[in-house]
């Protein structure tokens, strides 16, 4: 497959795209931005554990390709679903900006996971 | 399949001078131990302690819960695949050490969480609050990796688990359980009337501190695979997992799948429990589709009637739940997931990430943002900082007492989504 479109805020990843400043729901929010635009993500916004959505750090990948609103509905849902439910899963806490490095750690390891998965050579 | 637990019940654990039972109290060699893990050169300290019902002892950050067995015949003693060369899982007698576990603790990670307390309101939620818990703190060399790290640490409690598991070869024998369910052919020929179950486990496959393992095969790299009903109770998998405190599968829930146990019970009866159908939970949404079309493939392919699903963790999960079962409805087979919930404090907030028109049948195990307040312990086993990640994140959350509210999902096990915990549910 073409090489994906890395997004991230995680200074520990390699090779990023774009790089965002600030928090976990920034990144969403400018996934969001590129999935109007037609790009299609290609990794589920959120993680895997209400832990894991403390974290300020977050990676995602998405297609360089664009794709038509019409064929890109899916991605579209998935993450206004996701920014929503991070606004509601988080509520009144703070991101964990405590154990940045460790998150930082975690993130990056679960996006080699993802790279692997893909079987591209971000 | 034809597999035999032959039970020991434990009332007490006492260090002592060899690892043995004797009127129902199973001694710990602790130098026996320390030396057996320390033969890892990346570790360099054990601490061993006990934890015992009732006493205000909180023990934290939990890695894992492993429950000591000897495989008496059969094969495979240990961990075949991880502590042990693999053989096929299922067949022969078990002794198990009942009531009794192992647990590892210490920090991968600043953030992991995950508190077992032995008295008070936080006992009530973990089921691990009722077994006599034998406690490893493991301290390994600075350099290694994360993963190495992980790894070390998940070896080390499963070794322990082997070696205490030793105690029960000559122990007296309380009590016996024999299950034998025969090929999938020989089953549908007694029972061609029941309805044909299967139980779809999926498990979290992301990465480090995000893995599970059958028989030592790390969950990300397989497609959905059928296995036995047997092998899981049987060692076959275990938890590479230490986030999602609340509702990760413990290899101790692993070896006593409830989800498992109470299908076992109703094969004969009610249905033909066909098999167990483990699927990974993987990161890309590729990934997902592929999981989630081959899972409901062999559920087909099984001549399923029905399905019951488990899911692990919370977030991106929830897609694979909700997709696994819009596919399996499809295909006209009946499901009925298991799932905790993220509703907010007040309960109100929609449970899942995802939904799907097709999930009416859902059972919840537990709202994991339901706040409990806990009382301050008068020892704490593991890392004591932790115990301020546990109640993090909000104005108001620290007393000055050092009584703190957590939210439900830092509680080990405490809304288990295989059932295996201590919270039910009403119908209003």
């Amino acid at each position: 497959m073409n090489e994906p479109l890395v997004v991230s805020n995680n200074p520990q990843i390699d090779k990023v795209d774009i790089y965002v400043e600030g928090g976990f729901l920034d990144v969403l929010i400018r996934c969001r931005d590129l999935v109007y635009l037609g790009h299609r993500l290609l990794v589920h916004p959120l993680f895997a554990s209400i832990r894991m959505i403390y974290s300020p750090l977050r990676t995602l990948m998405l297609s360089r390709e664009t794709f038509s609103h019409k064929e890109n509905q899916d991605s579209e849902i998935l993450i206004a679903d996701a920014i929503e439910k991070y606004q509601r899963t988080m509520g009144q806490r703070k991101e964990d900006r405590i154990h940045f490095d460790d998150y930082a750690k975690v993130d990056k390891s679960l996006h080699e996971q993802a790279i692997r998965e893909l079987g591209c050579s971000v | 399949m034809k597999l035999t637990f032959r039970d020991i019940l434990i009332k007490d654990i006492q260090m002592g001078e060899t690892m043995e039972v004797r009127d129902h109290i199973l001694f710990i060699d602790r130098k026996a131990l320390r030396e057996h893990l320390l033969k890892d050169e990346r570790i360099t300290d054990v601490k061993v302690d006990i934890a015992r019902p009732g006493e205000k002892t909180r023990i934290i950050p939990v890695k894992d819960v492993i429950e000591p067995r000897f495989k008496e015949e059969g094969g495979g003693n240990g961990f075949p695949g991880v502590t042990q060369k693999s053989v096929p899982l299922g067949n022969g007698i078990v002794r198990r050490l009942r009531n009794t576990t192992v647990v590892t603790v210490g920090d991968l990670v600043g953030f992991q969480e995950g508190v077992i307390d032995m008295w008070g309101k936080g006992a009530d939620y973990t089921p691990f609050s009722k077994t006599l818990n034998l406690v490893i703190d493991i301290s390994v060399k600075k350099d290694l990796n994360p993963h190495e790290h992980e790894e070390t640490v998940r070896l080390a409690g499963l070794k322990a688990a082997e070696l205490i598991g030793l105690a029960a070869k000559n122990a007296d024998v309380d009590e016996c359980h024999e299950m034998e369910i025969g090929s999938i052919r020989e089953e549908a020929e007694k029972y061609p009337d029941l309805p044909r179950i299967a139980y779809i486990e999926m498990l979290i496959s992301q990465g480090l501190l995000h893995d599970g393992y059958i028989y030592g095969v790390k969950s990300s790299q397989i497609l959905p695979t059928l296995l036995h009903p047997f092998e899981e109770l049987d060692n076959a998998v275990i938890s590479g997992n230490c986030v999602a405190a609340c509702d990760k599968i413990t290899t101790y829930q692993h070896q006593n799948n409830s989800a498992i146990l109470d299908l076992l019970a109703q094969h004969g009866k009610t249905i033909n429990f066909v098999g167990v159908i483990v699927t990974p939970e993987l990161t890309t949404l590729d990934g997902k589709f592929k999981t989630c079309d081959f899972t409901a493939k062999l559920a087909k392919h099984l001549g399923c009637d029905g399905v019951i699903i488990s899911e692990e963790g919370y977030g991106n999960p929830d897609s694979d739940l909700v997709m696994i079962c819009s596919r399996c409805e499809k295909a006209g087979i009946k499901s009925v997931l298991i799932t905790d919930e993220c509703s907010g404090w007040d309960g109100m907030s929609q449970p899942l990430t995802d939904t799907a028109a097709e999930a009416q049948a859902v059972i919840s195990t537990g709202n994991v943002s339901y706040v409990l307040e806990l009382q301050p312990a008068d020892k704490v086993i593991g890392n004591i900082e932790a115990v301020k990640t546990l109640a993090g994140g909000w104005d108001g959350c620290l007393e000055a007492d050092g009584s703190m509210k957590v939210e439900l999902n830092a509680v080990i096990g405490a809304c288990s989504e295989i059932g295996y915990h201590n919270v039910s549910v009403a119908l209003y």
